[in-house]
């Protein structure tokens, strides 16, 4: 699971969750891999995601290292820095733990990089 | 756009005999984006109901530019998509294990470019509903709409702004009133891309968008 994916998971479909969100990561296993630099998907993706999440995770892994804590402007030209997002986003990867939702403290596992999000019919 | 269809080799293997195998439904998937895919580069991938993953792993080889979330119920279905992309080198899918989206829905709805799903679309008992093995590829309730018609009823939600969905259709479905109910009733856009018979079955691909 990449810290991409991780930005997009939410356990807000829980009924006594109001917002679920970020998980909390506790990892077993973190696997970092090299992945091609695409300065477009970067820059295309950034938007889209929760920097703040992005940043809290990453620093739970300890990946945090100099990665700003604020998305700076003009970042679509400042390759240095979406080298450092991509590096989060997208090379460092959960491959055994567990997500933790904030609220309800339910516990998600990671299996071979797969989190498994089903809930019980009694949780929805 | 020239798709080649994923290698899945694995298949065969005890571990996966839970996982709905490619069959004609999935390659007249694949041949309806292979003739439709424009050069239009999507951003966020989603496919619901992955299965072996051929379908995901196609994609993420079209868009290596993209982000491919490919979701299943099923454990091994999660499994076998891991061991797909994994086979045909692809670096770019993620897999989750979910029904329908539900723990991805409020970060990603407003931004799937495309959302793609070969649908459980046989016609069953509400009774056979509801199961997390290989009776979820195919058990789709009351005209085998369940799960399409959910999709259907949550696009306008879930696509980004020119965001394009691809659906197969069987007969059972009757698949010219769904188009019909899918225009007038959701005021989407919905047109049949390609059509087969594949021995009982009479498949459709659809392709919807606003």
């Amino acid at each position: 699971m990449k810290l991409l994916t991780h930005n997009m998971l939410t356990s807000k479909n829980m009924k006594t969750v109001t917002t679920g969100y970020p998980l909390i990561i506790q990892a077993r296993d973190v696997k970092v891999m090299e992945v091609e630099f695409r300065a477009e998907f970067i820059s295309r993706m950034i938007p889209k995601i929760d920097w703040e999440c992005l940043c809290r995770a990453a620093e739970d892994l300890g990946h945090l290292n100099d990665l700003p804590k604020s998305v700076p402007d003009n970042y679509e030209n400042d390759e240095d820095f979406l080298k450092k997002a991509h590096h989060v986003m997208l090379e460092v990867e959960v491959i055994n733990g567990d997500l933790i939702c904030p609220e309800s403290s339910r516990k998600f596992p990671v299996t071979d990089g797969i989190p498994n999000m089903l809930l019980n019919e009694d949780e929805i | 756009m020239k798709i080649s269809t994923p290698n899945t080799p694995h298949l065969a293997q005890p571990e996966f005999q839970d996982v709905y195998e490619p069959a004609e439904d999935s390659y007249l998937l694949l041949d309806a984006l292979e003739q439709d895919l424009d050069t239009q580069s999507p951003l966020l991938v989603v496919e619901i109901g992955s299965g072996s993953g051929i379908i995901s792993s196609a994609l993420s080889s079209c868009y290596p530019e993209a982000i491919v979330l490919a979701t299943d119920v099923n454990t091994s279905a999660c499994q076998a998509t891991l061991n797909t992309a994994s086979l045909n080198q692809n670096k770019n899918i993620q897999v989750v294990r979910t029904d329908f989206l539900q723990c991805l829905w409020d970060r990603v709805k407003g931004k799937v470019d495309l959302l793609v799903c070969n649908p459980p679309y046989v016609a069953t008992d509400e009774v056979e509903l509801g199961s997390k093995g290989i009776e979820a590829s195919w058990a789709g309730g009351h005209l085998g709409l369940d799960l399409t018609r959910r999709i259907v009823e949550n696009l306008n939600e879930i696509l980004s702004p020119n965001g394009i969905s691809y659906l197969v259709l069987e007969q059972c479905n009757k698949p010219d009133e769904f188009i019909e109910e899918i225009r007038t009733e959701h005021g989407l856009t919905c047109e049949k891309v390609l059509s087969r018979r594949a021995g009982r079955e009479f498949l459709t691909v659809i392709k919807i968008k606003r």
